[in-house]
């Protein structure tokens, strides 16, 4: 397979925060069009960084990156914008404002091809609420569709990021522990989800995700990440426990699974409304 | 799930399209009661005087004669500021040693007096809530009609509206702080003027001196308002040279008002910085 | 001497604390104040003789009882309406005119942006609404449009400041995220930043209304209309009980506003988009 007929290439990624501490160093990774790819590793080893420089939203320090054979960093603001509504990431902590209706915050996903005004219409009377139910539906949310954002719990709100995106249609899918919050079942269900879109629509999928087990289940190819490298990048057919366990350092022990090893905090954003009173009056 | 194809109902839209009418239907009379005629502004005859007042304000007035009654103006307001504040402090203090919960006895175990004690707390709170409810250049305008012309009004006017806010603020320092060591003497058979100064004051003093001082910086600003209806100081000048279309002395005033502000603001911050 | 400091030992009250920079300080207070009253050369014998308390007296017994004929009465009304509508398109326009001063204020389009419309804001809070009342009857001419727009350019400095400190501390998290899928600008503020910090707004908003009214109330002294020119006339001419009526008019007014705005705020805002 030669290089032009990836379709994303990351060569020699680094990034360094601006404290010192080196998030990814020296990765390097390829993907053709439509292939699935699921990250794992231990907390702190980097896959969400490695998820965010992979969507052009964090610029590594080093390396380069390139989408379908452009660098992102390298367009202009108008052909960037035009990349970025065709890369859709699931965030472990959806960032949606409490306030919102799921509706719109569904149908946030598409304003990347909308013009702004029927986007700013939508807010007052949604322009395809069908379309987002039917998003919402894949998860298992449809009748939340109208719903406050605020009065939906974790996992629920982790799903409507995930429906998100399932309605951006992107051809390139990220996802940043997406099932984090969620039960086995529905884990399974959402992971579910997000292959059968990448297999339907030929997207391609590269997925972070603490559980071993789902990883196993639901990908063709194994990413192992820890402190900021990559591991072992291989077929999952030829990933063997003892390999994994080396990852994890978890000899003798189990394997981090969904709903067992859970590191759920609430990944919902506060709904805070402060008032300061200053003045002489 | 639901069946495919049903068309799907928005519950808000009703709710939005209601109050969008409602709106509309409240802003219309209220623009109207406001007068609300923009194009008033351009009109020929009230631009013209608008612009000739506005382009005297470059150069400011800086005529001798005009910067003495400045400075004394300035003086003058600085003066109802302080003067006001001291006696709305005199106004407040009473009034907040009596309203506040932290010297009751009846409080304290069974008691008598109770019932009396909460007639009497209600009542002060209630004195100081009328004090402050009237804006003050409204007490000034009452004291300029009854006294005539001159800060005096502003004087009088800002003892009694800031003496009720003061009041009402001691009041809750005096009963937020620990208020055990006055119990303690309550319970000993202190009187409650006692209790005050030896066990509450001298936790609170800080926090009462600085608000005091944060309140003298408001009444700096109050006492350029009330000049406006005749309670001396800048106001008062500012109303004349405005009333006179003098563009000139009114920038020149306006940029005074504004250092003074500043200088008042930066001074308030010193003091308590030096208190804390 | 032991046994003074026996009696020391038994638990003297407590003293307040000592510290050189207060006692100056106080000293300077007490100072000033004295220069104060000195300088204002208020004749406060003749305010307090027997004579002048009398006059006073009679100036307020003249208050009661307040006029209640229907007539004054329905002019009075007219005035709370006069002014309860310059209060609302005041602080109306404000919040319009906040809104669009805080985006640059909050650094949106740049430093110099950011500058400049602080120091606007800065200045249009500065300038007191009666001064701002003053320059506007010159402006627009007598009547509640003064008033109006003296509100509106004070307000506008105050909300604005407000608004754009909620702006700054919004979390930039969910506007990130939208422009990462390939949002314009103004979509993804609309979307993910505004949700965010109109709950806050529209609480800053119904608070500047309440203190608004008292102002709208007021700028009527220097001719904006409303109950406050009311009362200045009647007051010029020295007729009390009318006077009297119209701060009743005033007190309604406020406690209406202020009911109504406690009841807004308390079911606060339905669902944004």
């Amino acid at each position: 397979m030669s290089a032009t007929e990836d379709h994303l290439r990351l060569a020699d990624g680094e990034l360094v925060h601006p404290n010192g501490q080196r998030a990814l160093r020296g990765v390097s990774l390829r993907l053709s069009a439509g292939e699935r790819a699921a990250v794992v590793g231990p907390s702190g080893a980097g896959k969400t960084t490695l998820i965010r420089v992979l969507g052009a939203s964090l610029r590594p320090t080093r390396g380069q990156l390139e989408i379908s054979g452009t660098d992102p960093w390298q367009l202009a603001a108008g052909a960037l914008r035009r990349l970025r509504s065709g890369i859709g990431i699931v965030h472990q902590s959806p960032p949606i404002p409490p306030r919102l209706r799921v509706v719109t915050a569904v149908l946030a996903g598409r304003l990347g091809t909308r013009p702004a005004w029927q986007s700013l219409l939508s807010l007052v009377a949604p322009i395809d609420a069908e379309g987002a139910r039917a998003a919402l539906a894949r998860l298992d949310l449809g009748e939340r569709v109208f719903d406050r954002c605020d009065r939906l719990s974790g996992g629920q709100l982790q799903r409507v990021g995930i429906a998100r995106v399932l309605y951006q249609q992107p051809a390139l899918l990220l996802a940043d522990e997406p099932v984090s919050a969620l039960d086995p079942t529905l884990a399974d269900a959402s992971v579910g989800a997000l292959v059968a879109e990448s297999e339907a629509r030929g997207a391609t999928l590269v997925a972070s995700l603490h559980a071993v087990d789902l990883a196993l289940k639901w990908f063709p190819r194994l990413i192992g990440m820890r402190a900021g490298e990559i591991v072992f990048d291989r077929p999952t057919a030829a990933v063997t426990t003892a390999m994994l366990h080396e990852l994890y350092a978890t000899e003798g022990r189990e394997l981090p699974r969904q709903g067992v090893d859970a590191l759920v905090e609430d990944v919902r954003p506060p709904n805070v409304v402060v008032l300061k009173r200053p003045g002489c009056q | 799930m639901a069946a495919a194809g049903a068309p799907l109902h928005d519950p808000a839209a009703r709710g939005r399209l209601t109050a969008a009418l409602l709106a509309l239907v409240v802003l219309w009379p209220l623009l109207a009661l406001a007068e609300f005629k923009p194009w008033q502004l351009f009109d020929s005859a009230n631009a013209q005087v608008m612009l000739n007042f506005l382009a005297g304000f470059w150069p400011p007035a800086t005529g001798a004669e005009f910067l003495a009654l400045l400075v004394r103006a300035t003086l003058e307001t600085v003066a109802i500021a302080t003067a006001g504040i001291a006696l709305a402090f005199v106004v407040a203090v009473p009034l907040a040693a009596v309203a506040t919960r932290s010297l009751s006895v009846g409080r304290i175990g069974p008691a008598r007096t109770r019932k009396l004690g909460t007639a009497v707390r209600t009542g002060a709170r209630a004195l100081l809530t009328f004090l402050r409810a009237i804006p003050e250049i409204v007490w000034a305008l009452v004291f300029v009609r009854a006294l005539g012309l001159g800060p005096g009004a502003g004087v009088l006017a800002l003892a009694v509206t800031y003496g009720g806010m003061l009041g009402k603020v001691y009041t809750e320092i005096l009963e937020s702080g620990d208020t055990r060591p006055a119990r303690a003497l309550l319970e000993a058979g202190s009187p409650r003027v006692a209790a005050l100064f030896y066990a509450l004051v001298p936790g609170a003093a800080q926090e009462l001196a600085s608000y005091t001082v944060y309140r003298w910086e408001c009444a700096v600003r109050a006492s350029v308002v009330m000049g406006f209806v005749g309670a001396g100081g800048l106001g008062q000048l500012m109303d004349q040279s405005m009333k006179m279309l003098n563009g000139g002395e009114a920038s020149t005033i306006l940029l005074t008002f504004l250092a003074l502000v500043i200088v008042a603001d930066a001074l308030s911050a010193v003091i308590r910085r030096v208190l804390a | 001497m032991s046994r003074a400091l026996a009696a020391g030992a038994a638990a003297p009250p407590e003293r307040l604390p000592r510290c050189r920079a207060c006692i100056a300080l106080a000293l300077a207070l007490a100072a000033a104040v004295v220069w104060s009253f000195a300088y204002l050369a208020v004749d406060y014998r003749q305010l307090v003789s027997v004579e002048s308390l009398g006059l006073m007296a009679k100036f307020v017994r003249e208050f009661f009882p307040p006029d209640l004929s229907p007539a004054f009465v329905a002019k009075a009304a007219w005035g709370a309406l006069e002014t309860f509508a310059v209060a609302a398109i005041g602080t109306l326009l404000a919040v319009f005119g906040g809104a669009l001063l805080a985006l640059p204020a909050a650094g949106r389009f740049g430093i110099s942006a950011a500058l400049a419309a602080r120091l606007a804001l800065n200045f249009l809070r500065s300038v007191p609404e009666l001064v701002w009342a003053a320059l506007m009857v010159i402006a627009a001419g007598l009547g509640p449009f003064a008033g109006t727009l003296a509100l509106a350019l004070h307000t506008t400095g105050v909300l604005g400041r407000l608004y754009a400190e909620s702006l700054e501390n919004a979390p930039g998290a969910p506007e990130r995220a939208i422009r990462d899928a390939g949002s314009g600008r103004v979509a993804a503020f609309f979307y993910a930043t505004l949700p965010l910090v109109t709950a806050q707004g529209v609480a800053y908003a119904l608070y500047r209304l309440e203190m608004n009214i008292r102002m709208a109330a007021v700028l009527g002294f220097v001719g904006a209309g409303g109950l406050g020119q009311l009362l200045y006339f009647h007051l010029s001419i020295f007729q009390q009980p009318q006077a009297a009526t119209l701060l009743l008019a005033m007190f309604v007014l406020v406690f209406a506003v202020d009911s109504l705005s406690a009841f807004v705020r308390g079911r606060l805002l339905p669902a944004q988009g």
